[in-house]
């Protein structure tokens, strides 16, 4: 009997061991393979999705600086006010100031050489205040945006006729 | 009583007498206005101004290196008489040495033939010897009466060769003050922006006959519209660096500083000449108005209230108004206002007008203007009361006018030599006579500031 109880008590004890044994090798490998495998799957594709867009907005935003850039707005000879062809124009650059709050506008007023040069500093003021006006009204906060008048000193088109004065009666846009 | 003094006395008395005699002459002559009766007839005679009849004798050369003291004398000679003949106070009399039939008459010291001199028809001898000395030479001037048969002054000039062309504009406004009592020009300057380079614009200055061309900013930048301090040692300008503002520069250091930054285009600026107050216009506010700024302050009164623009803000000589235009009734126009910028007045109802300037004392009683002509810019002089618009050019686009300092004369931009928009500096007399190019060598100046009288 204690013979019997002896040899059962070693063959528990030698199962428990071994269970014990297998319990210990068996767990590590596959738990930690899968839960990383799967984590580090997704966690690329998130990454790559954000500076994607963030690309795309650079890019956007560079091509936003360019077209703003590009515009002009023209006016008619001696006058401020914004003419209704170019009214798409302002508002194009103000859905784009809107767009990109981290840009700042610059708007410089130019004039034709006609006049003398105090007027003509005056004039091109008054030109950059009239457009600085109708981006405001358009939803630009106006602190957003600067102004600039060079008067007639920066002509775009040299030339003493109406083809060139027409080119240089304009404002330009800056942006920051 | 200086000598001028008694000559002027003795004018006004034929002058009473004058407008005594000829019937109609009295009415022209303005209401009293509780003045002695000797000022109102001072004024007549201002406006018409009086030509003495001068001859310069040739300056003898005595000393060392006579050739050489001969030759600077001749030079000091024609640069006396061009001054004198630019001055509309004298006609200069048989200028050239070679025409003088009375070349033997002698000018020495003590021994002037007065009745040879008179003989030509002059009324005042201009006589004088240059002496040569190692170091420094020293002109001996002497002018005199020649129906008095009297010294009127005599004054010794050291004479540096580099500054001879100072030294004779200081001899003739002495010529032009000691017998006229009026102050002479020749030794004023004319300040103007002209470009540098495509980008650039810097200021400058020149004699008032164009000679001795000075930079005076270096601002890497577009400098324009300069105005004069009252006395003559800075310059006010507008800058186009930053949103444009208003300078000062100094001409003895030569350094720039700020003025006047607010928003907007700050600029024009002008000072008047009697209480040293300031003027500009600054668009601040959304567009141009006009402040004032008295001299040792920083805070300037607004003086103009429009809805549209107010700029070119220029005193009155005696500081009481100013003229400047304004697009308040749609066209740029010249208007008047007291210097608390009450009791405006409208001067041009025609056209567009730019640049009023009012004439100084003591004819202040015209402003000169740009004003456009079938397209084309012209300089124009009206009465303060809007009468008498005339135009006294036509040759060209002609613009920017400025007033010497005397009222005589008046500096412009024309491009009729250059071609459309190749501008250069013109001076003319301030009836439209006598227009002629002043620049020497250099072009595309504009916005000409002539200087007060100057005393450097």
């Amino acid at each position: 009997m204690k013979k019997t109880f002896l040899v059962l008590s070693f063959f528990v004890a030698s199962v428990l061991v071994v269970i014990g044994c297998h319990k210990k090798e068996v767990p590590p490998p596959p738990p930690p393979p899968p839960p990383p495998v799967v984590e580090k799957k997704p966690e690329p594709v998130k990454v790559d999705s954000t500076e994607i867009l963030a690309r795309i907005r650079r890019e956007k935003l560079s091509q936003a600086k360019q077209k703003i850039a590009a515009e002009r707005i023209y006016f008619d000879f001696d006058k401020s006010d914004i003419k209704p062809e170019f009214r798409n124009v302002l508002l194009g650059v103000a859905d784009l100031l809107k767009e990109f709050p981290e840009l700042r506008l610059r708007i410089e007023g130019h004039c034709d050489e006609r006049g003398t040069d105090a007027y003509n500093l005056g004039l091109g003021e008054r030109r950059c205040n009239s457009a600085k006006q109708f981006l405001s009204d358009a939803g630009v906060a106006e602190g957003r945006m600067d102004t600039k008048s060079w008067g007639e000193s920066r002509p775009a088109a040299m030339g003493h006729n109406e083809a060139a004065w027409s080119k240089n009666r304009r404002d330009e846009f800056i942006v920051e | 009583m200086r000598y001028w003094e008694h000559r002027r006395y003795y004018r006004q008395l034929i002058l009473i007498l004058s407008l005594g005699l000829a019937p109609g002459a009295a009415a022209q002559a303005p209401p009293s206005r509780g003045l002695p009766a000797g000022e109102v007839h001072l004024r007549i005679t201002s406006s018409r101004i009086q030509k003495y009849k001068i001859v310069v004798a040739p300056l003898t050369a005595e000393g060392l290196g006579v050739a050489e003291s001969s030759e600077l004398a001749a030079r000091i000679r024609e640069i006396v008489i061009d001054d004198l003949d630019y001055s509309l106070r004298f006609d200069v009399i048989n200028r050239r040495t070679d025409d003088l039939a009375f070349i033997s008459l002698s000018s020495a010291k003590d021994r002037v033939h007065f009745d040879g001199w008179q003989a030509t028809g002059a009324d005042y001898l201009v006589a004088g010897s240059l002496f040569a000395m190692d170091r420094q030479s020293m002109v001996d001037l002497r002018v005199y009466d020649l129906s008095l048969k009297e010294l009127v002054f005599l004054k010794n000039y050291p004479l540096e060769t580099a500054g001879l062309r100072r030294t004779a504009h200081r001899i003739s406004d002495d010529i032009v003050l000691n017998v006229t009592g009026e102050k002479g020009v020749a030794g004023t300057r004319i300040a103007f922006a002209m470009p540098t380079s495509e980008l650039n614009a810097e200021l400058f200055y020149c004699d008032y006959d164009g000679y001795n061309l000075t930079p005076v900013t270096s601002d890497s930048s577009i400098a324009k519209l300069p105005g004069w301090s009252p006395d003559g040692y800075s310059l006010a300008y507008t800058s186009l660096k930053g949103d444009v503002d208003l300078y000062l520069a100094d001409l003895r250091s030569h350094e720039s500083r700020l003025l006047q930054a607010a928003k907007g285009v700050d600029m024009a600026a002008n000072w008047c000449s009697r209480n040293g107050f300031l003027t500009f216009s600054s668009g601040f506010l959304g567009d141009q108005e006009i402040f004032y700024l008295p001299p040792g302050e920083n805070k300037p009164q607004r003086l103009t209230f429009s809805y549209a623009m107010d700029t070119e803000p220029f005193w009155s000589p005696s500081g009481d108004e100013l003229t400047f235009m304004s697009t308040r009734a749609g066209n740029p126009h010249i208007f008047i206002m007291g210097a608390d910028g009450l009791n405006l007045r409208r001067l041009t109802f025609e056209s567009r007008n730019t640049t009023p300037r009012w004439r100084p004392r003591p004819y202040g009683d015209k402003i000169v203007l740009t004003t456009e002509i079938s397209g084309v810019f012209q300089i124009a002089i009206i009465d303060i009361t809007g009468d008498n618009f005339v135009q006294l050019t036509t040759a060209g686009e002609n613009r920017d006018p400025t007033w010497s300092p005397d009222g005589l004369h008046i500096a412009f931009i024309s491009d009729r030599r250059g071609g459309r928009g190749n501008f250069e500096i013109f001076t003319m007399d301030w009836d439209g006579n006598t227009q002629r190019p002043l620049t020497k060598g250099f072009r595309k100046a504009r916005e000409p500031a002539w200087s007060p009288f100057l005393d450097w």
